[in-house]
């Protein structure tokens, strides 16, 4: 069955984008990753603008964060302050990142960017990921000792506005939350992910957060950077396509149920490696654009003036 | 549907088809973009006089343009640079048609010579897109960028390669089908019917199309496009609405 996306102006199969949005949240429940990072590329690759795709991802994802974000709430894994903060730094990060988006689009150099943007993290993080839990698979083997130091280095410690945050029970400066919230926000704008596989670490061993409130405030925070993110590609670019954003979140809702089952049946660090190597896959595929010879070497664009 | 149009062949057989010139109509004016819009099927119809016929000794040919709106559109051309592939040159196309078709009784150049052709922007090689180049584009490259265009637009099905036939019945009637992919852009099409003999155009007549989105796709693109802050906030509640919704069915089971 074809239906028609006003936004994105093409016909699609209905069943092909509700398969897609089950198989990504598939992963995303298995993982307990957002999604993001696999949805914009699909889309792409089905022939959704890029611009179109990484605003409407943004959408999606608020949609897909919003129950998790409050179903953590209401366990106090939330730090609320945290949150806040580091939702200023992503606010800001995604003004700069939509700004940069449009700059690029008008010059035709969106698509690259965020071939780029997906190559040089997507390929950053997940060979990260992947030496991280092979090296845990190998330790497990040996003698078991998992000794991983929660703490910052001394130079975060020279920062000056000193914050005091209760809930993760820190004493640090509050440029550090703003700057990574800041990344992230770029990282939402321009990839039309959640940022979450960047936040979490980034808790975990720049904040030195505990584990129990990193997942529900990255969530916390994703949902308004999402949010704003929508909003600002809505005003700039008029490239939220909400037809497409409903139909996507319709499958996931659905995928990410079987998800979180199976991913219960299989162990943490072999999830990681999977996850790791599906990162990696990604990376890779969308590395070929870029340094491939396409066989295509012209594309058009439409001029609004 | 199809018996509207036996209706409307009768209807013409009685009194214009003794008229003079060049008589012709569309199945539809109008066509709507819905939500299950997968492409669009019309038919172009009419009649030459039966004295025009007679005049010409019935040696006439009709050939039928269909143009879609005048779009600027910037052709990009990817280049290597430091081992990637990036966007480098550009040409601008400021009336790049965005949909073009032909229908014809014949072969093109057994109705006309190429200049004749040439003249009625008959042919996708003869379409006027108007190019402004930019940069470091070399005016002998032009041709690969409109071909770079054209290939585009072709795997589209926005500038079906083949020629319609046009079908000719009782040596004065005449029908095609016109075919619109789903990727037709929105906008006013014209359609341009031209009566040739002996390499000459004799009589010519247009008709108007209009492609427009309708019901809900339309309100949404309008939406969009006149209000985007309200559109994204929307957009945002929308999103939180059915994202708690979800939630709170997941709970439940």
């Amino acid at each position: 069955m074809q239906i028609y996306l006003p936004i994105a102006e093409m016909s699609v199969n209905i069943f092909v984008i509700l398969g897609m949005g089950g198989m990504v949240g598939f992963l995303s429940g298995m993982f307990g990753v957002g999604g993001g990072f696999l949805m914009t590329p699909l889309l792409i690759f089905y022939g959704v603008p890029p611009a179109v795709a990484v605003a409407t991802e943004a959408n999606q994802i608020t949609a897909a964060s919003v129950s998790g974000a409050l179903a953590h709430f209401r366990r106090g894994g939330v730090d609320i302050k945290m949150g806040l903060v580091l939702v200023v730094g992503g606010a800001m990060g995604s003004v700069v990142g939509a700004a940069l988006f449009t700059a690029l689009k008008a010059i035709g150099q969106v698509d690259f960017m965020i071939a780029l943007a997906y190559v040089v993290f997507l390929g950053t993080i997940g060979s990260l990921m992947l030496w991280e839990s092979l090296n845990s698979l190998r330790r497990k083997r040996g003698d078991g000792v998992g000794s991983r130091k929660r703490g910052h280095q001394g130079w975060t410690h020279k920062l000056p506005f000193k914050m005091r945050f209760r809930r993760s029970r820190l004493y640090i400066s509050a440029l550090l939350p703003l700057g990574i919230g800041f990344v992230v926000g770029v990282l939402a704008a321009i990839m039309g992910v959640g940022g979450g596989f960047i936040m979490v670490p980034a808790m975990i061993y720049v904040l030195g957060m505990p584990t129990n409130v990193v997942v529900g405030t990255s969530l916390f925070q994703i949902v308004f950077v999402t949010a704003t993110v929508t909003v600002l590609h809505s005003v700039n670019t008029q490239t939220v396509d909400v037809v497409l954003a409903v139909l996507l979140l319709v499958g996931a809702v659905v995928g990410a149920q079987i998800g979180v089952r199976v991913g219960q049946k299989l162990k943490g660090e072999q999830l990681r490696a999977l996850l790791a190597s599906m990162v990696l896959a990604v990376c890779v595929r969308m590395g070929f654009n870029l340094f491939l010879e396409p066989e295509e070497l012209f594309s058009i664009a439409e001029v609004d003036e | 549907m199809r018996y509207l149009y036996i209706l409307i062949f009768v209807l013409m057989w009685t009194p214009s088809v003794y008229a003079q010139g060049l008589v012709s109509d569309l199945s539809e004016r109008r066509i709507d973009i819905r939500t299950q819009f997968s492409g669009a099927d019309l038919i172009l119809f009419g009649a030459i006089g039966r004295a025009s016929a007679l005049e010409l000794d019935q040696d006439f040919d009709i050939v039928a343009i269909v143009r879609g709106p005048e779009q600027k559109l910037v052709v990009r051309r990817k280049d290597k640079i430091a081992g990637l592939w990036i966007n480098k040159d550009s040409v601008l196309y400021q009336t790049a048609v965005g949909y073009y078709s032909l229908a014809a009784t014949k072969p093109l150049a057994e109705i006309a010579g190429e200049d004749q052709l040439a003249v009625h922007q008959i042919g996708i090689e003869n379409l006027l897109l108007s190019p402004t180049l930019s940069g470091d584009v070399a005016a002998g490259e032009l041709s690969q960028f409109r071909a770079g265009l054209v290939r585009h637009l072709r795997r589209e099905g926005l500038y079906p390669d083949e020629v319609a036939d046009i079908e000719v019945f009782d040596d004065t009637l005449f029908r095609t089908r016109i075919r619109l992919p789903a990727r037709v852009p929105v906008g006013s099409y014209s359609v341009d019917i031209f009566l040739f003999s002996k390499g000459r155009v004799v009589d010519h007549a247009t008709q108007m199309l209009n492609v427009d989105k309708s019901g809900l796709e339309r309100w949404v693109f309008s939406f969009a496009q006149d209000k985007p802050l309200y559109y994204g906030l929307a957009a945002v509640v929308i999103a939180l609405l059915s994202g708690w919704l979800a939630g709170f069915v997941y709970r439940k089971s």
